[in-house]
């Protein structure tokens, strides 16, 4: 098994009424893959299942036992808003998997990183929206995972942070060697980031199409071959 | 230009409004109580009030300067605060041990919820005949009678507290495969200190409301004991002396409580009152 994580078949229903239909995907070392798709289509569930938050599903989910070397689960995950502890500073909230036997310098490094070098100190309510989604992707990479789960990262920032943060991520991913699933609903997102884009769709939700997105990072938001694949991507959340 | 005399003027009444003078507002409470202390004074001097009903306020200053001259006092206190104390941090601390274990278990709240339930229903100073049967008149049944009036209050807020806590939180632990334990300690119970400090201060209060209720009933000393001995003795000054010392200590205690509060949470972004 090469992939790092595999869901097979994956099936689930929420009071009797199915959500997600027969859904197979999975993620290579370093790959980042796009799940798109409306809101309501399952997208943030899929993300959730294969977190293994949520356990009530019927199909396969398989993880690398490449994972579980070094020290927590090998996913680390990034939800839609921070989740930050507010009783806990930005370097407490960052360290938490480790509690008090935090590795201070690792910390620091990846404060620099998300570019909030010397403000562990703060507290979450004195950070404004972006500074606290950077903390939040600080603590998801805290563990050293190889793969980061992302719930739709970016939604609740605006359209500047948005794309800086994004950069952040990508440029991240690709230090730390870490393959992404992006949950989102934007379509420049998803084409600009991802190596491969799933469309999500129908009722219940199946994977639609997968497109391949064959240009090296960093990469021209402006570029013609993405505006190409988001009119195709269009048109199949369309029909 | 009348445009931006206007903006000038109305910024000007503005500042004049948000100038307050803080300081008045305190002299302000004093009014009240003074006038009263000046008036009562005036009345038992002037023989309308007879002193053997109610004592002139100097002659209450009097009885609480010899009692603290005498050395009785810090007697009568030093008993008084060792019970509730106890009584406090024992009910305070299986409620928040019993709070948080049937928080976190809904298998412990179906077994232990409905108890609880009848036992609040129950006023807790029903249970003093029972408590001196059992235990006998010294100091056990008070400090018990005040670990039980303390208990409610923190168990009901801290459950509460827990489960009002952001379930997306919760998630962030589960996320990190904490345990029961770890969940509790890390996220559960700092999420509900806001809600378990409102149920401390209730029930320090209430605390000291039992503690009179204890030593009224059966003491030697205390502040319990200055009433009722003010009253067997005839001395109004003497209840009127110990009224004012658990009106200061029950102040003063809960004036700590908060100091604690303030720093425990100080994290808290939260509405803290406006200026109207």
């Amino acid at each position: 098994m090469s992939a790092l994580l595999e869901l097979r078949g994956i099936r689930k229903a929420f009071a009797g009424q199915r959500v997600l239909d027969d859904i197979d995907l999975s993620l290579a070392p370093g790959e980042i893959v796009s799940l798109l798709g409306p809101s309501g289509c399952g997208k943030s569930t899929l993300l959730r299942i294969a977190a293994g938050l949520d356990q009530d599903f019927t199909g396969g989910l398989a993880h690398n036992p490449l994972l579980d070397f070094g020290g927590g689960t090998g996913i680390g995950v990034v939800f839609q808003e921070p989740r930050l502890l507010p009783w806990l500073n930005v370097a407490q909230n960052i360290g938490f998997a480790a509690g008090r036997g935090a590795d201070a310098e690792w910390i620091e490094q990846l404060l620099e990183d998300v570019g909030l070098a010397g403000q562990g100190g703060k507290l979450p309510k004195q950070l404004s929206g972006g500074m606290a989604q950077r903390v939040a992707i600080a603590r998801g990479l805290y563990q050293r995972p190889q793969v980061l789960l992302l719930d739709e990262p970016f939604s609740a920032v605006d359209a500047f942070t948005r794309m800086k943060l994004q950069d952040l991520v990508v440029g991240l991913a690709d230090r730390y060697g870490i393959a992404l699933l992006l949950v989102t609903h934007d379509l420049d997102e998803a084409f600009y980031l991802s190596d491969r884009v799933l469309i999500l769709g129908g009722s219940p939700s199946r994977i639609q199409r997968e497109l391949a997105v064959p240009l090296p990072h960093p990469r021209d938001r402006r570029a013609v071959e993405l505006a190409y694949l988001r009119g195709e991507a269009l048109t199949e959340l369309t029909l | 230009m009348p445009a931006s005399s206007l903006l000038g003027a109305r910024v000007g009444t503005d500042a004049a409004l948000i100038v307050r003078r803080p300081w008045l507002g305190h002299w302000r409470g004093l009014v009240l109580p003074l006038a009263v202390l000046v008036l009562l004074e005036a009345l038992v001097r002037l023989d309308w009030i007879p002193a053997h009903q109610l004592p002139a306020p100097s002659q209450v200053g009097q009885t609480l300067w010899w009692l603290a001259v005498g050395g009785e006092l810090w007697g009568h206190i030093g008993v008084s605060l060792t019970r509730v104390a106890a009584g406090f941090a024992i009910g305070a601390a299986l409620a928040v041990l019993i709070g948080a274990w049937v928080g976190l278990s809904r298998r412990a709240e179906s077994y232990l919820e409905p108890t609880f339930q009848a036992l609040r229903a129950i006023p807790s100073l029903a249970w003093v005949p029972l408590l001196l049967l059992w235990l006998g008149i010294d100091e056990t049944p008070k400090v018990v009678l005040i670990a039980l009036g303390a208990f409610f209050p923190v168990y009901l807020a801290l459950l509460a507290g827990i489960r009002n806590v952001d379930r997306k939180l919760v998630e962030v632990g589960r996320l990190h495969r904490l345990s029961g334990v770890a969940l509790t300690r890390r996220i559960l119970l700092p999420a509900a200190l806001p809600s378990l400090f409102t149920g401390l201060r209730g029930a320090l209060s209430l605390s000291w409301m039992f503690l009179v209720a204890a030593e009224l009933i059966a003491a030697t000393q205390g502040l319990g004991y200055l009433l009722s001995d003010g009253r067997e003795t005839s001395r109004p000054d003497l209840v009127i002396a110990a009224i004012l010392l658990l009106a200061v200590l029950g102040k003063l205690s809960d004036g700590l409580l908060k100091r604690l509060e303030t720093r425990a949470l100080h994290w808290r972004d939260s509405f803290v009152g406006g200026e109207g």
